[in-house]
Parts: C-alpha cells; sequence; structure tokens
C-alpha cells in the first residue's frame, strides 16, 4: 500500500494511503459481513453511528448556504472569490455532506466514553487539526 | 496456530473469512496488539484475535488495528470481511455461528472475490468552478444572484432561498451526469462496482470498485486519464488495494 501510494509521474489522480481514522471509518463504516446479532458478545456501539452517517439534510438552511456561496462567487469579474472554499468547507462540515463530520463525530462520541484522559485531550486537539487539514488537502488546486 | 486455548475472560474478535489453504502474515497482529490465528472448517477459515471481554468498549485504534489486519491479509488470497466489532467466545462459537451455517455461501464468495481487490474512488468537485458554470448556465439563477449579491444579508430571504434550491438541484443534475459519464469509462476496466454515496454536490461518484488484481495498473491509468480531463472542475481520488469491504454482501 504504501508503494501504490507513492504518486507515480505527472499525477492528476490523488492517490493517498488511508491513514486518518476519517478514512478508516469511510472505508469500513457499516461494510462486512454481518454476523446474526443475537450471538454477538459486542465490543463497540459503533453501528450506532451509521445513523449519522445516513443523514441527508435538503432543508433551507442548505438552501441558504448555497445561495451565499453563489453570491460570493466572483465568476470572473475579479479573478476568484478568495473566501469560498472555506465557506464551502464550513458548509461540509454542517450541512448535507457533512456525512465524515457527522461519522466521525459520531465515532468519537461512541469511542470516547470508556476512554482514558489521553484520548479525551486527544479529541479536543484533533477537531480543529482535522478541519485544517480536510480543508488544504481538498481544496489544494482551488486556494493556490 | 490454532486458537483453541481461549483464556476465561477473553473472547474472539472476528476479522474476516478467508481459504484454510492460504498463510497468514508472519507475525500479524490486530486488536489490543493481539497475534491473529485462523479457525478452520473445511476449505474456509476464521481469522480471529483474542480479546479481553472486560476491556473498556471500543477505542479509535480498533479501527485501525482492524482494518491494518485486512489490509495485510489482502496480498495472500481473497479476504471476506466480518463487519467491524464482532466478538465470539471462542472458536466452536466461531465455526458453529459463522462457517458452519454459511459454509457453501462463504465458499462460493471467496471463489468471487479470488484475485480481486477493492478499490474507493471518490471523484469531489472544485466547487467554485462547478458554482461559476451552474451561475452561467442558467438565467433565472443568473436573475436571483444579481437581485440578492448586494442585499443585506437578511434581505430577500425568499429570493436567497429559491436561488440555493435552484443551485442545489441543478448541482444534483450535474452530479448524475458527471457520475454516469465516469461509471461508464470505468465499467470496462471493473468487475463490479458499488454506489457508496449519491451523486451530489459533496461528490459526483463515490464508489467501490471490485477489480482483477491484474487490472489494477489499468484501472488507475483510466482514471489518471479522467482526473486529467476533469482538472480544475473535479479531483479525482483512489484509495486501496483494499479488502473487498463492498463485495461481500450484507446477509
Amino acid at each position: 500500500m504504501t508503494v501504490q501510494a507513492q504518486s507515480r509521474g505527472s499525477g492528476y489522480l490523488d492517490r493517498p494511503a488511508p491513514s486518518s481514522l476519517a478514512d478508516v471509518v469511510e472505508i469500513i463504516l457499516d461494510k462486512g459481513i454481518v454476523i446474526d446479532a443475537y450471538v454477538r458478545v459486542s465490543l463497540v456501539g459503533i453501528e450506532l453511528l451509521t445513523v449519522d452517517a445516513r443523514i441527508v439534510i435538503a432543508s433551507v438552511d442548505t438552501y441558504l448556504r448555497f445561495a451565499e456561496a453563489t453570491n460570493r462567487l466572483d465568476l470572473l469579474e475579479h479573478g476568484g472569490g478568495r473566501e469560498l472554499p472555506d465557506f464551502i468547507h464550513d458548509m461540509q462540515q454542517s450541512g448535507a455532506a457533512g456525512k465524515v463530520g457527522g461519522a466521525v463525530k459520531g465515532v468519537k462520541k461512541a469511542l470516547s466514553s470508556g476512554d482514558d484522559d489521553e484520548d479525551e485531550n486527544e479529541e479536543e486537539e484533533e477537531r480543529p487539526r482535522r478541519s485544517r487539514k480536510s480543508s488544504s488537502s481538498s481544496r489544494r488546486r482551488s486556494s493556490r | 496456530m490454532s486458537s483453541a486455548d481461549v483464556r476465561p475472560g477473553t473472547g474472539l474478535f472476528v476479522y474476516a473469512v478467508v481459504r484454510a489453504e492460504r498463510d497468514l502474515p508472519e507475525g500479524l497482529v490486530g486488536v489490543d496488539g493481539n497475534p491473529v490465528a485462523l479457525v478452520p472448517y473445511g476449505e474456509i477459515g476464521a481469522v480471529v484475535g483474542e480479546i479481553a471481554l472486560d476491556r473498556p468498549p471500543g477505542r479509535r485504534a480498533d479501527l485501525t488495528a482492524y482494518s491494518a489486519v485486512m489490509e495485510a491479509l489482502v496480498p495472500g488470497g481473497a479476504v471476506a470481511p466480518i463487519r467491524f466489532g464482532y466478538v465470539l467466545r471462542d472458536d466452536h462459537e466461531v465455526v458453529a455461528e459463522v462457517l458452519a451455517p454459511r459454509e457453501d455461501e462463504l465458499t462460493d464468495l471467496l471463489e468471487q472475490l479470488e484475485g480481486r481487490v477493492q478499490y474507493n474512488v471518490r471523484a469531489s468537485y472544485v466547487e467554485d468552478t462547478v458554482l461559476a458554470e451552474i451561475v452561467r448556465g442558467d438565467p433565472e439563477i443568473r436573475r436571483l444572484r444579481d437581485r440578492t449579491r448586494d442585499l443585506p444579508e437578511d434581505a430577500g430571504v425568499g429570493d436567497r432561498i429559491r436561488l440555493g434550491e435552484l443551485v442545489s438541484q441543478t448541482w444534483e443534475r450535474l452530479a448524475r451526469v458527471d457520475a454516469d459519464h465516469l461509471l461508464t469509462v470505468v465499467a470496462p476496466v471493473v468487475a463490479a462496482h458499488a454506489v457508496r454515496r449519491e451523486p451530489g454536490p459533496s461528490a459526483a461518484l463515490d464508489a467501490a470498485l471490485l477489480v482483477e488484481t491484474e487490472r489494477s495498473q489499468e484501472l488507475e491509468d483510466t482514471l489518471e486519464m479522467l482526473a486529467e480531463q476533469a482538472s480544475g472542475r473535479m479531483q479525482l481520488r483512489l484509495v486501496g488495494p483494499l479488502a473487498p469491504y463492498d463485495f461481500v454482501g450484507t446477509a
């Protein structure tokens, strides 16, 4: 995997290794063979977060955010709305497209209850760090 | 290695079903750093690892440990992942509850998966490019935008909602067209695909692809070409090879 993750040549195609918790959750969430529930001794309530993950909102709030994004857009008049990427990122965190964010929050919720102090601290730190990271990686092209 | 001697107070975390004849990677460990072992039953077997039953509920490290086990199993032959989080009491229960009742089904499944791996592909949008495209392409959207863009934030809410609704709908239509195009180009290279998320403004395509291992490069080349074509408008991302999480059904 690590070898494959190295980008070959020109590379329009993004070839990341799934490293963050969000990536892993996204990959394994709700997937795999299901064993009849009654035989399960249970490790975690992880499936609960799939409820989060499936929520798709087409609310007035979302529409207003789209409208604002559209209105902030500078088309070709001034050469590119700088605020837009960040704005849309915020929108994704809270709006219809926030699946990963929601799922991760769900995981954290599910996972943090039995966690020790160290994990709790990590949790506090990880939130802003994750936002910055996903913002810069998914919006690389438009912000350069 | 046999895991017949499960100590009191411990259970078996069940990772995946594989062919019994295959080798497990040397020194492979899973959740809690415990070694994984095979519980064989005829031609199939379950990959399991010991786990303390009184341990605290799962931590995030468990998710990554689980996925690391899958990743390590992939090169050695077909892997049918068991959904994360199943713990059974001992190997008798693993046989009785997982392997024996579905022996034929699991044998067939592993046969289908042999020599194939999963890749996850996502085509996400470069938002400002698409928004500009949408505004240019729709007079009604342009009109609403012109009418609302210089108003104070709390004015023209009705128009704003209508504008956002139109943008959202247009974007979803556009995403379906893009998704169809991408899947049409990719289809000849893959054995199967499963849409993970319906096309929408966040991503035109979010899908799992089941691919013959020997066609992996071809898939990557195809997606590289698509990524180049879509450059500036969509960003294509390919993750894998992965265990075929999306192709083991749910039954």
